[in-house]
Order: C-alpha cells, then structure tokens, then sequence
C-alpha cells in the first residue's frame, strides 16, 4: 500500500483526476465529506489531504510516501527529498517585481517583502546582496505600494495582478509547476511499487 | 525493564566494531573553534555552539567526530589506526532553526585503504543495519563516477555542475533533460553494481570513469552482498570524499541512519594516508521504540496512618517477587 500527500485545493483535484487516470483511482475522495484519509483496497494506495505547503513535511518525515507539491513550495521547505517527475501543470514563475520606475539604492540593504523567506535570502546571497526579509502571509503585492518593502518575491502567474497595482517582474528566480515527490527512505522499500506510480502517472501526464 | 533500542544497538555495534580489531575513541564535549572553521565545508554549516577559555580562546561544542580523529591520528600507511566511538554532536537543525544533540556510532579507518579495507568497512555498515532491523539496504556509489560525469558534461561551469548534481541528488531527470538526453538517462539510475556500472561507462567513456567503476566491480566480487543496491542519488561532498560512498536505511526511519564513505581527501597532507568510516545515527532509532508500558507498576499508596516502616517492607517484599512498586502518598480525600 502506497500512502500520498494529496494538497487540497485546485492543485489537489487536479492532481487526483492524473492520479485516476494513471489507475490509482479512490471514490471516495471525491464525495463532500470532512475526512481527510481515503483508502482504496483495491488499487493499493491511501490518501492523505493536507496543506499544499504541508505536503512536502509529511513526505520527508515519511508519513507519506509520494506526494504532490509547487516546485515554489518544495524550494522553500528546502526538504530532503526524491523529486521524481514535472507534471507541467499549475505552472507559474518565481519572480522578482517592484513597482514600476523603481530605482535600486545599493547603498543600503534591500527590503524584500515575501511568502517565500527562505528562496528570497538564498537568491540575493548568491549576488552578494544584503537584504531585509520581511515575511508576509499574503497580498505580497500591497508592500511595495504602500512602502513596506522594496521589492517583493513572489510567484507570477499570468502578471495580472502585478500589472493592476502598477508593478512589473524584474528577474526571475525559478520557473514553478507541480512535481511529485518521494520519501529517500520509502524508495528504497517500496522501490517497484514507487517506480509503477511514477511509470502511469507520466503516461498519464 | 525494557531497554531502549537505542542502547541495545550501542551495546551491539560496540561489541561488532571491537570484534573486528577497532579501538574506542573518547574525546571531550568541545574542541577549539579554529578546527571547525578551517574545515566548515565538510561540515557543511557554521553554525556552533562557541564560547571562551579562561584565556580568551574560542571552543566550540563539537559538530563531528571525524575532524577531531583525522587531527589526532597517528596514522601511517604502515600503521593504519582504527577507531570507533559513541559520542553525542551539537548542529543546527536545518527545519527547527535550533541546536540538537545528536547521538552518534561512528567508525574510522586511517592509514592504507586497500580494496579489502574498503569491503571490510561496507561489510560492517551491512552488518550495522542488520543489527537495527533485518530489513535494511545499503545505497551506494562512487564519487568518481559523478566527477566523471560532471567532467563530460559542464566541464567548465561550476552553476551547471551544480544543477546536475542536485538533479542527481534528487532523482529529477527532468531538471536536466534540456541539458543532454544521454545525461538526464542516468538521473535516478539504481540497481545492481555490475548493471549500473555498465550503463555509467557507457555513457561516459573517461580514466575517472572507468577506475571508479573497476572498484565498484572489485567490491561487488569480494562482497557479492545482495543488500547493496547502487544508486547514483547518493552523494557527498566532493571536496572530501573520493571514493566508495553510501547511505544505510531501514524501513521504520525516513532518512538514512547510516551514512559514510571514503574521504581521503581530508587527510591529503598527511603522509599520503587514506580514510575511510561512516557514522550511524541513533536519535533516530527511536523510530523502533515500543511506547513508554507503566501497566505492570504497582503503585503503593500509604499516608500518615501508616508505619514508615511497614510501608517500606511491603514495598521491598513485592519488589523481591520482581515487580515494580512506586510509592505514593495519598492525596484528596479523607476518608481514605
């Protein structure tokens, strides 16, 4: 029996439907209930609905064994990991971006407002560049407007959004899609089994 | 009384690494700052517990054992040393941001690392997880064949290198596939020696290439262990390690529990020594730990009415029939 981190959500339905398609399929999962396991018996695998940024913990800890995570979540959580495939979908940029007509005063450190503390410090400390992080859980856009930060780091989909509140992507840092993921440990124990989902999955893709 | 897992398996890796000719090795809870900082890649963080002397030296709680051995030994490749200890390490958690003790096992050879040397050290990482659980296996490869790899294909480009091994590292053929077909084929390449090594030098045709493949055939003779599955997601740190490299796991832990491998490179300027060693981690094996079982305890309840004496007796009467007796004294109500 195979266990996956499911993320609830969009993200999540859309990864369920690949996962039926590659024959991993689980009924149950689709009702509207409040439960958050769903077992199918006969095509060997155990869902778990967690957090999408949850997921990439439950399967390092090897409470899961695979799971489905944002390439902008597995960077940030920084997890000991197997990622074993793109799935192409929910695909969206890792970018830079800070109001139009922003000048870089270099003499100081950079303020960078972010979801993703953790991509942001490591992407500057690459360039040598001192920043300030400051953490934010959502509407990363109203910081610069409002003149919390300099810039933000933020995923980017279409760019709608920033061009509404009159920013623009200046660098990016790392294209995003959802990738599936795979406990070290559970690899090597259930290696035939691992290898089959992933097999399906791709075929599916 | 159960003991825990954790020291059952000290008692018996102990007693395998004696048996096979190691020494103990004992050192103190710190050593000097300076040690650390020199070699901080092999490390791989700089994050220490540190403080002073009385004489204004900086100490630092120590992250490893190895750099302590390697700066101690008196290792020769005439006179190889030896060496195991159990020892608990102070690092920063990469997840909670904070300092852990970690217990560690962890065995050494300096001195002349020869092909019977190095089975020998594998067998005792085997025999090692076999005394944790029966199911175990050990992941293993040889950091010549990355080396030979990165030559072939970024020869000249330390950001490409870098993308290539993590995409080994994590098994994602598809952070490479843009790069070369032929490369991203061996991201996530396992199985037996004989049938990775085929594949690895077909691929990459080099001197680096086919030594290190000639070792690994050399250990999977000598060895012919069916626990050992190769896999090229397992790396360490180039700058250190040269040889044979691995990772041990079982089933109950999510990382690997043993891990190791042959780092000639920390002992280059000393007398042209080699190294090898792997350390186990313990914490982990709490993993395998039956849950605390008090149900057996008899707890004793007495109060002032009661004769110190007598109560004492009782205790130690029930106690010689092997039980476990707690005394309490008893609280609440009166009437009691």
């Amino acid at each position: 029996m195979l266990s996956v981190a499911l993320p609830k959500g969009r993200l999540g339905n859309k990864v369920y439907k690949l996962l039926e398609a590659a024959g991993y399929a689980c009924p149950e999962l689709l009702e509207d209930s409040r439960k958050l396991i769903f077992t199918s018996e006969e095509n060997g695998v155990k869902y778990a609905l967690v957090k999408p940024s949850d997921v990439a913990i439950y399967v390092e800890y090897g409470a899961a064994d695979i799971g489905v995570v944002g390439k902008d979540i597995l960077l940030e959580s920084g997890a000991d990991v197997y990622e074993l495939l793109d799935l192409g979908f929910g695909k969206c940029d890792l970018c830079v971006a800070a109001k139009n007509g922003f000048g870089e005063d270099r003499t100081r450190a950079l303020r960078v407002a972010t979801k993703f503390p953790h991509v942001a410090e490591a992407y500057y400390r690459a360039k040598n560049r001192e920043i300030e992080t400051i953490k934010l859980f959502g509407s990363i856009e109203l910081a610069p407007i409002l003149g919390l930060s300099d810039v933000i780091v933020d995923i980017v989909e279409t760019g709608k959004t920033l061009i509404e509140n009159d920013l623009s992507v200046r660098e990016t840092i790392a294209p995003v899609s959802a990738r599936l993921i795979a406990n070290k440990s559970a690899c090597k124990f259930k290696d035939a089994e691992i290898e089959r989902i992933v097999r399906e999955m791709e075929k599916a893709i | 009384m159960n003991q825990s897992k954790e020291k059952i398996t000290v008692d018996q890796l102990q007693s395998l690494y004696a048996r096979a000719g190691f020494r103990p090795y004992h050192m103190r809870k710190f050593e000097e700052y300076a040690l650390y900082l020199e070699n901080k890649r092999f490390l791989n963080s700089e994050s220490l517990i540190t403080f002073h002397d009385r004489n204004g030296k900086v100490l630092a709680l120590k992250p490893d054992v190895t750099l302590s051995i390697v700066k101690n030994t008196t290792a020769t490749k005439k006179s190889p040393e030896k060496l195991y200890y159990t020892e608990s390490v102070y690092r920063l958690d990469p997840q909670s941001r904070e300092y852990r003790e970690i217990n560690q096992m962890g065995l050494e050879l300096l001195g002349e690392v020869d092909n019977l040397a190095q089975a020998e050290v594998c067998l005792l990482a085997l025999e090692s997880l076999a005394a944790i659980d029966d199911d175990y296996v050990l992941s293993l490869s040889h950091m010549g064949i990355i080396s030979a790899i990165l030559d072939a294909f970024a020869p000249d480009s330390p950001g490409k290198q870098q993308e290539i091994l993590t995409a080994f590292r994590m098994r994602s053929p598809h952070a490479v596939r843009q790069m070369d077909e032929k490369l991203s084929a061996l991201v996530g390449l396992r199985g037996g020696i004989g049938q990775v090594v085929e594949k690895c030098l077909s691929c990459v045709q080099s001197d680096t290439m086919r030594e290190a493949c000639a070792q690994l055939l050399e250990l999977d003779e000598i060895l012919g262990q069916q626990r050992i599955s190769m896999d090229l997601s397992v790396l360490q740190d180039l700058y250190y390690y040269n040889g044979i490299v691995f990772q041990g796991y079982v089933p109950k832990v999510h990382r690997a529990v043993l891990s190791g491998g042959r780092y000639d490179r920390l002992v280059e300027n000393r007398g042209g020594i080699g190294a090898m060693g792997f350390a186990v981690y313990l914490n982990d094996l709490s993993a395998y730990q039956a849950p605390a079982d008090y149900s057996e305890e008899i707890v004793l309840q007495y109060d002032e009415k009661d004769a110190a004496h007598d109560v004492l007796a009782k205790a130690q009467e029930l106690r010689a029939q092997g039980s476990a007796v707690r005394l309490e004294k008893r609280r609440g109500e009166k009437n009691a």
